[in-house]
């Protein structure tokens, strides 16, 4: 430190909000983990509660993922950051005030999600499922704790800035970028809108969102926690601060391109996917950089780390994250991403990093914390061992069964007999083949469960037995000027200039961004149009806004790869050029039930009615919920014509004053096939009359939309009142 | 609109060259720097999250 100054200044850290992101994170995580066992319980009895539709697997599952990044990590997140920045900076935060709106406003965001989700109200991209407006609200959330957090830094008593402030930098800006980016939608209605992206581009942008929230809300942020909290545990300071450096610069360069690693084999351009592979290989030197400077921190203090649950917690989180970050680029090999994707062994891959990585280093912290701003010990390091094993070996018991699983069925679905001919044609022999693994998950998800309940006790009990310190006294030297002592140089200079060095973070990130996803908006080479390719019918955007609403993606995939053994199941592969009207793109990640991009034809329009009310009727051993509710709820005609308006804004060729004429179009599609089912005798089922408004209705007509338009041979169209006046604007969206 | 602007510009092939080259010059710039600079430069640095352990609220609870 300068020592231009010797008085001394006494201020005050204000333990008081991060207490409460304390009990936030604890409180939402276990609501997260357990909305994550009820799922994993409904796969194994797809009628558990019932038939609800609030509680029905697709919209509880973005319930899930939503709870335990964004509520359980994302208030560990600012937990961590509300504790160490002050003490990193020797001064309390910025503002007071904003630290209570970040906080009240995160947490309304989350009651939001819930709100929402379970109502059928989400975006189906994943992990940015919320609703237009609550976009909006994350947005000025995020950007009052960046305020927040820069003027800390910029009042700081310290001029160095420390390792782990580069990472809160880091993740502030680029997860600002990506959220942006990546919400660009027109508003239909008040809680429905429509990605401007479609197809091809919307899963580009989705996936380079997608995978970088996974790279800078679940790791940077905690990167930042680790290079903090295992030194202070340890007592020792990092292993070495110039690999840190390093680490900090490669690994948010590299992170930013890996995203299409998440789309290999899809209809993405072939370069595009080439350089998710690259990257995705390259990052594991700086992922490893990392995990192996907070690991041989603790070289001299291993003994501690069999007494201290702090560091237990500490290491096993590291560890998983070598793990993690080891996986990750082998599955973005492209023969083991032919394996691996689509099935279980992602859910596993996911899971070691969020319960023991995300969940390790958030339970290391609250056992770090708790005693300190309650000035007391820790009620019982027993209990907190047993949460520790109970932690441990419920990831462990998760984690497996679903590495073993995934690749069961994975290789199942490409098995073929001598003749050549499909070894399990039927999907659902390869789903009750691996049904014994989702009864060991749910066991391994209730050991986690009871453990982190455990764990919630004791800290309750510490907290108790303590007596809180709202506000913790601490002292520095005066505030220094940063200008001061400037004779250092290059980085060393960086790291006393918050600004510059969050500019410099700024070009990092988005650099990746803009060489990968600019040539896809660009280059029309790059999604060759199809000339049979026609946008959906209005019944057919009712169906394909319920299926969203209902989470459909969440276990379809609507994205056949160019292997012999999907074409093989499901029908020709997936052309870019198919999606040009997808907006949002539904190709999915997880076929826990099979692909359905040429479901279309497949089946009569009888058995979509039966299989909705009962699968198990049409497909004995289905582990897909029924949908009795569409059988009884009205589609939603009303809003037709503002979704036509939205959909023509992000750029559907739907001719102008068309929202008039909808509703007539919708309903002569709706009588037509309401017609085709009277006349099969499938008008009533189980003592239901089915009758034209219904949403399975809307529902059969985009499943039996999907998939056809490249063979050409029917056109959806055709009987439409309007269609003469509306085909003549389908012309293939071509500039040349 | 954007995508004419974008498509006029000439030579555009050379850009992802000169970044490339950029980022590379930066990390083994980077690397060099700190091989130079060696390891004591850093000694305060890395220092920085213990510097609060004389900190009243940490002594006291100090188990």
């Amino acid at each position: 430190m300068s020592s231009t100054s010797t008085t001394l200044e006494t201020f005050h850290y204000d333990n008081d909000i991060v207490r409460k992101f304390g009990v936030a994170s604890l409180a939402w995580g276990l609501i997260g983990f357990i909305v994550g066992l009820t799922i994993a319980l409904k796969l194994i009895w797809p009628d558990f509660l019932g038939f609800i539709p609030e509680l029905s697997y697709g919209r509880l599952r973005p319930l899930h993922t939503n709870a335990v990044i964004f509520a359980f990590a994302g208030n560990a997140i600012f937990y961590g950051v509300y504790y160490s920045l002050p003490r990193l900076t020797k001064t309390p935060m910025w503002s007071q005030l904003l630290s209570k709106i970040h906080f009240w406003g995160w947490q309304a965001i989350i009651v939001s999600a819930v709100l929402t989700l379970p109502f059928g109200i989400n975006t189906s991209k994943e992990y940015a499922e919320l609703e237009w407006p609550i976009d909006i609200a994350i947005t000025i959330i995020w950007v009052i704790f960046g305020i927040n957090m820069i003027m800390t830094i910029m009042k700081r008593r310290e001029k160095h800035l420390y390792v782990a402030i580069w990472f809160y930098i880091a993740t502030f800006v680029t997860v600002a970028v990506l959220h942006v980016v990546n919400s660009f939608e027109v508003p239909a209605t008040l809680l429905k809108s429509y990605p401007i992206y479609a197809g091809v581009q919307d899963a580009l942008v989705q996936w380079w969102y997608g995978h970088n929230a996974v790279a800078f809300f679940l790791t940077t942020p905690f990167l930042g926690i680790m290079y903090y909290f295992i030194p202070k545990a340890a007592n020792r300071p990092i292993f070495s601060y110039r690999l840190s450096i390093v680490h900090f610069w490669s690994l948010i360069f590299i992170y930013i391109w890996a995203g299409p690693h998440h789309l290999l084999y899809t209809a993405l351009p072939g370069w595009a996917q080439a350089l998710g592979t690259v990257f995705s290989l390259m990052l594991i030197a700086p992922s490893w950089g990392g995990m192996l400077n907070g690991l041989l921190t603790l070289r001299g203090a291993w003994d501690r780390v069999r007494e201290d649950p702090v560091l237990k917690f500490l290491v096993v989180g590291v560890t998983a994250y070598g793990m993690v970050t080891f996986e990750g680029p082998m599955l973005s090999i492209a023969n083991v991403n032919a394996i691996a994707h689509y099935s279980d062994y992602i859910i596993g891959h996911v899971h070691n990093g969020a319960l023991l990585w995300n969940g390790g280093l958030t339970f290391a912290m609250l056992y770090y914390i708790t005693p300190r701003i309650y000035k007391t010990k820790l009620y019982s390091i027993k209990l907190a061992n047993v949460h520790f094993w109970f932690a441990t070996l419920g990831a462990i018991f998760y984690v497996i069964p679903m590495y073993w699983g995934g690749i069961t069925q994975s290789l199942m679905w490409k098995e073929f007999t001598t003749e050549g001919l499909l070894q399990y044609p039927n999907f659902l022999e390869t789903v009750t083949q691996i049904m014994p693994m989702y009864g060991l998950r749910a066991i391994g998800g209730t050991l986690f469960i009871i453990g982190a309940s455990i764990g919630a006790f004791n800290l309750y009990k510490t907290a108790r037995q303590g007596s809180f310190v709202m506000e913790e006294e601490d002292e520095a030297q005066a505030v220094i000027n940063p200008a001061e002592g400037t004779k250092e140089k290059w980085h060393r200079r960086l790291e006393s200039k918050p600004l510059q060095f969050t500019g410099l973070t700024l070009v990092v990130i988005l650099i990746g961004g803009i060489i990968e996803y600019v040539p896809t908006a660009l280059v029309d080479s790059n999604v060759p149009t199809i000339a049979s390719v026609k946008p959906y019918t209005p019944l057919e955007i009712e169906g394909r806004d319920i299926y969203i609403a209902e989470g459909c993606n969440n276990c379809h995939s609507q994205m056949i790869r160019p292997f012999r053994s999907e074409t093989e199941r499901y029908g020709e592969y997936s052309k870019a050029g198919e999606f040009v009207y997808d907006h949002p793109f539904l190709w999915g990640s997880k076929r826990t039930g099979p692909d359905l991009h040429r479901i279309g034809g497949k089946y009569p329009d009888s058995w979509h009615v039966r299989h909705m009310y009962d699968p198990t009727s049409t497909s004995p051993g289905s582990i897909m919920p029924a949908y009795p509710w569409m059988f009884t709820d009205d589609m939603d005609k009303e809003s037709i014509p503002a979704r036509i308006n939205a959909l023509r804004k992000v750029g559907v060729p739907y001719a102008e004053g068309y929202e008039e004429l909808a509703i007539r179009d919708l309903e002569a599609q709706a009588n037509d096939i309401m017609e085709g089912l009277r006349q099969n005798g499938f008008d009533e089922i189980e003592g239901i009359q089915i009758t034209s408004d219904k949403q399975i209705i809307a529902i059969i007509a985009y499943m039996q939309r999907l998939g056809i338009d490249i063979k050409g041979n029917v056109n959806p169209w055709e009987e439409l009142p309007s269609s003469e006046r509306i085909q003549a604007n389908f012309k293939p969206q071509t500039e040349e | 609109m954007y995508k004419y602007v974008l498509r006029a510009m000439e030579d555009i092939g050379i850009y992802p060259s000169i970044s490339l080259i950029l980022f590379f010059g930066f990390f083994v710039g980077l690397i060099i720097y700190l091989i130079v600079k060696g390891k004591d430069y850093w000694k305060d640095a890395e220092r920085l999250p213990l510097e609060d352990d004389d900190n009243i609220n940490f002594k006291q609870s100090e188990q």
